[in-house]
């Protein structure tokens, strides 16, 4: 059994290892190992050169940084709230993402949305958490309160896209979720802070395998149960935010990396963490390389690539595994 | 048999005449037709062909030449104000194609709303032509007409170059077939890179851009330079001002000046 598991996140690896090629030396134009080399020498300024160092390196780390920020914000509400259908955007922060980055197209014609929405992102995944309370915290409260700030904020964001009709075409294509540029935080920041939150997380995998238990039995054997689940929860709504930054809203793969990894490895957290972060970043990789593929030299936006590609795996590991999720 | 000949054309004439004078007084005492603007270019017509005193409102957008602000606000592209043009009782409204299904509901009133298509700069001269059969300025039209035609054909550049037009940079939105704009790009002897994709305005990958390699790249809207010269260290960035950026995106009766700016380049 044990050995199963292991088996099947190094199949998982190799799964990330493929994704990651396709997404950097793969697609219209091919590119060699030699090039790969000879990127690393600076003062080579070929059109390759540039599209490698300048285009698909950013677009691959991003890709990366979102799919595991999201599917490890994914598991922890899973587990907190106990219900398969918590994503990571149900604290507010989707709809307050999505207002930093139309309010800074419409003021600034902004190239560095993505840090906009990533502060938007913060400020209301944190009025959602303390409206939830802290000593009588409840997580349907969190669940309710997010919904309703959610349902406000969309309706603004709507307003304010159809009251500005000369910028709304590109507010749309940027709320429809993009690996971004911005030149505020660069990529060896946002990889640092990604790292230090990953190897944080790693650091909690015991206490998440406490949380899954029933009430109960974790009262009688945590002290602060409730301190752990705000926490979780605030680390969730951090790792989200970072994934703004990385690569806009994207929906559903908080959702689906989670649950399909729970039907491929089982409950144990010491496995799951790992399949989860190989899936989610996969996931994501591979719906870039399509997505700037697909109708070249045109592009998709990814998030609907996102929702194209997981809708379908989704459902064809519910048929296959799905009774694993009634545990 | 000559008799019979002269009274019948006799009688012709005489009925011509009157028609004639009918029509004459019908068109002498008849209200002059009025309308409403939902578009800048259009407005911008209007107002080339000297016949703005038919018009009773426009768009919030409309802000060229400086008098046409001062008229009544009707609206933008997405919220137009139907009780306002009801009362402003105009016989045309005059929109864009794309905005069909916000006017749906005057196609039972006496306002009739009609729709402008501007993929060419031949649809220009088209709506030009247009609007001045509506409000009776053939004669100026024409005259309009044959000025911006001069002008185009005067100002083709000999050394063409490849441009690359971005409406936006992150992410980038650039112009395609279906655009006017590759169509003032093209008139003004230049090659747009982007011509050949079919659509209106295509978001298209930076490899694509920058495998294209541009002499020339032209920013709509954008507020920092760092990332583009790095992505294209061959080529000559250019950013657009608000005056010129109004220019090059309204198909109007300023088009010779697009065409004139992007052969300057």
């Amino acid at each position: 059994m044990r050995k199963n598991k292991i088996f099947s996140i190094v199949i998982l690896l190799f799964l990330f290892l493929g994704c990651f090629y396709l997404s950097v030396f793969a697609g219209h134009d091919g590119f060699g190992v030699d090039l790969f080399l000879k990127s690393f020498q600076l003062n080579d300024r070929s059109e390759d050169a540039v599209i490698l160092e300048l285009i698909r390196y950013p677009r691959a780390i991003k890709a990366i940084v979102a799919g595991v920020c999201l599917a490890l914000a994914g598991l922890f509400l899973q587990t907190v709230s106990k219900n398969p259908l918590a994503e990571p955007y149900i604290t507010g922060i989707s709809s307050g993402a999505g207002l930093g980055i139309v309010l800074s197209v419409l003021f600034f014609n902004s190239a560095n949305y993505s840090f906009f929405g990533f502060l938007g992102a913060m400020v209301s995944s944190l009025l959602v958490i303390s409206f939830a309370g802290f000593r009588k915290f409840s997580i349907t409260k969190l669940i309710l309160v997010g919904l309703s700030i959610n349902i406000f904020v969309s309706a603004l964001i709507s307003m304010i896209i159809l009251m500005n009709s000369e910028k709304s075409y590109s507010m749309l294509y940027i709320l429809s979720g993009n690996l971004t540029e911005n030149n505020l935080v660069s990529d060896k920041h946002l990889l640092l802070i990604f790292f230090v939150i990953l190897l944080f997380s790693a650091f909690l995998i015991p206490k998440l395998n406490f949380l899954r238990l029933d009430e109960g039995m974790v009262f009688s054997s945590v002290k602060h149960k409730n301190m752990y689940s705000i926490f979780f929860i605030i680390c969730s709504a951090l790792l989200t935010s970072l994934s703004v930054l990385a690569a806009g809203i994207l929906g559903f793969i908080g959702i689906i990396a989670p649950l399909i990894s729970k039907m491929i490895v089982g409950q144990d957290f010491r496995y799951l963490f790992f399949v989860n972060i190989f899936l989610g970043a996969s996931l994501i990789l591979f719906a870039d390389f399509l997505s700037r593929t697909l109708i070249y030299p045109m592009q998709i936006p990814l998030g609907l690539v996102v929702a194209f590609i997981g809708a379908p795996v989704f459902v064809f590991f519910l048929t296959k595994k799905g009774d694993i999720l009634n545990d | 048999m000559m008799v019979k000949g002269f009274m019948f054309g006799l009688i012709s004439k005489i009925i011509c005449l009157f028609f004639g004078v009918f029509f004459f007084c019908s068109y002498a005492y008849a209200e002059k037709t009025t309308y409403v603007s939902l578009t800048p270019s259009i407005t911008e017509i209007v107002y080339a062909l000297g016949a703005q005193d038919n018009l009773v409102g426009v768009s919030t957008e409309c802000n060229y030449p400086k008098e046409a602000s001062l008229k009544t606000k009707i609206g933008n592209t997405f919220f137009v104000d139907r009780e306002k043009i009801i009362r402003l009782k105009p016989d045309y409204v005059f929109s864009m194609e794309s905005t069909q299904y916000l006017l749906a509901s005057f196609k039972y009133s006496q306002i009739k709303p009609i729709f402008f298509k501007f993929d060419t700069i031949d649809d220009v001269y088209k709506n030009i032509e247009y609007i001045a059969r509506l409000s009776n300025k053939t004669q100026r039209s024409e005259k309009l007409i044959s000025g911006i035609k001069k002008q185009i054909s005067e100002s083709k550049t000999n050394s063409p170059k490849k441009i690359l037009y971005l409406v936006q940079v992150n992410p980038m939105i650039s112009i395609g077939k279906k655009s006017f704009i590759t169509d003032i790009i093209q008139k003004s002897g230049h090659v747009s890179v982007t011509s050949n994709l079919n659509a209106y305005y295509p978001t298209i990958s930076e490899e694509f851009a920058v495998k294209s390699s541009p002499d020339i790249v032209v920013v709509n809207f954008f507020d920092d330079t760092r990332r583009l010269g790095q992505l294209f260290p061959h080529s000559e960035i250019i950013i657009l001002s608000d005056e010129e950026r109004d220019i090059i995106n309204r198909p109007g009766p300023r088009v010779y000046k697009s065409v004139q700016y992007f052969s300057k380049l």
